[in-house]
């Protein structure tokens, strides 16, 4: 009789492409990556990944985001192979698991898509093991192999008490099981030279990687729970019991007692605004004042005093105030007092507010710049460039809030979107070279910090080494200071020394790595000493 | 079955088949300082891992709390965040014994790499009160 052969419905294929494209991304990531750096073998993998994404997904590639985001994880790929900067390789990896986040499941906001992405890796063992069904002749041949191990147990044990008492009785039998052991030895030290644990390891986690992107997870709590978010600010009527329930009315209670339950709750928590924001405004207004008067108009660097103390230390606490201020602004216009009809003072209020504050934002961009015109490019100030440009970003959606009544969703999803552009943007340029080149380029105006130059990435070994005049100046004037003052000149300052050094690891390091770490800024870096020995030989 | 017997019966075998295995591997090698250091892991590490029920509880309200999978799934998701602990464990250990955040170290990789296959035996061994312990309400 014939035997029918079961049905194979679309969603069963999908589920074992899905298991096959997990396992083969697996071994595509252990072959491309093991011992290598990200660069060129970036691009074949995520090739695969993509491929393997939009095939599972098809659906994803009709949705505008999608299409942005794949832009952008593009941009930050092609900045990998053509930058190869710490920053590059981050921004390549949180677009990938947002467009993992994006394809997957339906989402307007990054924060939510990654929240999504967080429950694909949490759950990605369980979605792994999910589309393999075992048939019941599997089960079977699994109880069977339980038996196995249950009746090989005492047999087992017997042979190993009986074995040691051979090879103690026996001087040839333990001679033979000696050289047994030493040739088992042998291969599994060959075997696991081959496939070590820790490559091990890397397969596995190149199944956590390629899991978290492909494998969708069943729990849609993000999903579900950014459906029921919208743009638009809704008045809706919350019974004071239910308010009670949350942590910021029990806030206001604590504070104002009675006035925030009664019948003009509203009206008081409107006329607490007002006052709040009038007196946070004079007192803005105060620290505006004196800034526009020391920092925009009469600004002097004063003698003896160092710069990082007049410029640098208030940077911080602005910052913090300016952050703090938006949250103030979200804190009075989170709920019913937006359409409350008597509330335009406290618009107002909240409007000059955030003027204030972008005006804060232009003062501590001045006093970065001050301290850029004194001491050059450094991560940091312009970490306070790129913050400072986010800032206003957010006080300009906070405006947009509370102008057109957006919801806290709307502006923190516009804040996102926001700052993926300006990290996709970031990529594009190598921060190190640039920094190098700056602060090189004004060596006379500005300070130059050579250990820290002397720190920067690969890439900006070529511009150190065209200005190793500069550097070998500035030894020699450390050399005859110390000797003036009478100190022993240590080799601590020794900089033509150490970038010699950082040329040797530099060649060192290329050598381990195979084509497959290939990237334009080790090339040109690469190509830049080769041209130099051809020089120095022919000479 | 509670959750807390499950991490408790799942935390005593692996420590025990850690044991076996180191024991076995001291015999078949036939090195009695070997037997003594199997002797001593199994002491050493019981006492030494009684906090990891912190975490390995945790882990096993979660597998059952994943509804939406099948029981064979819920187990490769418990199996699979049990070792993510060990290897965590060991490379704390290692952090501490030799101050890098790799195993670099050969006797800590087999210990790490031999605790994580009484792992799997252990959750193998434990995979019908498992079950039970899913099928509840």
């Amino acid at each position: 009789m014939k035997n029918p052969s079961p049905e194979i419905n679309p969603t069963m294929n999908k589920d074992i492409s899905k298991v096959i494209l997990v396992a083969a991304g697996a071994v595509l990531f252990n072959l491309v990556f093991w011992n290598e750096k990200l660069a060129i073998n970036t691009v074949l993998f995520d090739a695969f990944l993509l491929s393997a994404l939009f095939f599972l997904y098809p659906r994803a590639r009709k949705h505008a985001i999608v299409n942005w985001l794949l832009l952008g994880h593009v941009v930050c790929l092609a900045m990998v192979v053509v930058h190869n900067t710490g920053l590059s390789k981050i921004a390549f990896t949180i677009t990938l698991l947002l467009l993992a986040g994006f394809a997957g499941y339906t989402h307007r906001s990054a924060w939510f898509a990654g929240g999504s992405v967080l429950m694909n890796i949490v759950m990605v063992a369980a979605s792994f093991v999910e589309p393999i069904k075992l048939s019941k002749g599997q089960a079977v041949k699994g109880k069977g192999f339980s038996r196995i191990i249950r009746f090989a147990l005492l047999p087992l044990l017997l042979v190993i008490v009986f074995f040691c008492i051979y090879r103690l009785a026996n001087n040839m039998f333990s001679e033979i099981a000696g050289q047994i052991e030493l040739q088992l030895g042998i291969f599994f030290s060959h075997f696991f030279d081959f496939f070590s644990w820790q490559r091990l390891l890397f397969l596995l986690l190149g199944l956590l990687i390629t899991g978290s992107v492909l494998l969708k997870s069943k729990l849609n709590y993000f999903s579900t729970r950014e459906a029921r978010m919208h743009d638009a600010l809704l008045r809706c009527k919350i019974p004071l019991r239910k308010k009670r329930e949350g942590t910021s009315f029990r806030f206001v209670e604590m504070i104002m007692g009675k006035m925030a339950s009664g019948t003009l709750a509203l009206k008081n928590e409107n006329t607490t605004g007002i006052i709040s924001l009038v007196l946070l405004n004079v007192l803005l207004l105060g620290v505006n004042l004196i800034d526009i008067n020391f920092l925009w108009l009469n600004f002097q660097y004063k003698a003896g005093e160092p710069v990082y103390k007049m410029v640098h230390e208030g940077t911080e606490l602005l910052i913090v105030s300016i952050v703090l201020a938006m949250a103030i602004l979200l804190f009075f216009f989170k709920g019913n007092l937006n359409f409350y009809k008597r509330n335009r003072w406290l618009k107002y209020g909240a409007y000059a507010w955030i003027a204030q504050n972008g005006l804060l934002v232009c003062s501590v961009l001045l006093r970065d710049y001050y301290y850029i015109l004194k001491h050059g490019l450094a991560y940091k100030r312009i970490g306070v460039l790129f913050f400072l440009l986010m800032v206003l970003v957010g006080l300009i959606t906070v405006f947009l809030k509370i102008w057109s009544r957006k919801t806290n969703y709307f502006l923190f999803r516009v804040n996102a979107w926001a700052g993926i552009t300006v990290m996709v943007l970031a990529t594009t340029i190598h921060w190190d070279e640039f920094i190098a080149g700056y602060n090189l380029k004004r060596k006379d105006t500005v300070e130059l910090d050579v250990p820290f130059l002397l720190s920067l990435s690969d890439k900006a070994l070529p511009l150190l080494d065209t200005n190793i005049v500069v550097l070998q100046n500035l030894e020699n004037k450390l050399k005859t200071d110390a000797e003036r003052v009478g100190n022993v000149y240590g080799c601590n300052s020794c900089f033509t020394g150490q970038l010699k050094n950082r040329e040797a690891e530099f060649v060192q390091k290329q050598k381990q790595y195979s084509w497959l770490s290939w990237n334009y800024a080790d090339a040109i870096t690469k190509r830049y000493f080769e041209k130099k020995k051809t020089i120095v030989s022919t000479r | 079955m509670t959750t807390i017997s499950a991490s408790i019966h799942i935390w005593v075998k692996t420590a025990l088949i850690n044991f076996l295995l180191m024991l076995l591997g001291a015999i078949v090698s036939f090195r009695g300082g070997d037997v003594l250091w199997a002797f001593v892991t199994l002491l050493v590490g019981i006492i030494a891992t009684i906090p990891l029920l912190v975490f390995i509880n945790p882990i096993v309200v979660l597998s059952k709390r994943i509804t939406h999978y099948g029981i064979p799934a819920r187990i490769a998701s418990l199996t699979f965040h049990l070792m993510l602990m060990v290897l965590l464990f060991f490379l704390l250990a290692s952090l501490l014994s030799t101050e890098t955040l790799f195993v670099k170290n050969p006797v800590l990789a087999d210990h790490m790499a031999c605790t994580m296959v009484s792992l799997m035996i252990s959750v193998y061994i434990n995979r019908r009160s498992l079950k039970a312990l899913y099928e509840e309400k």
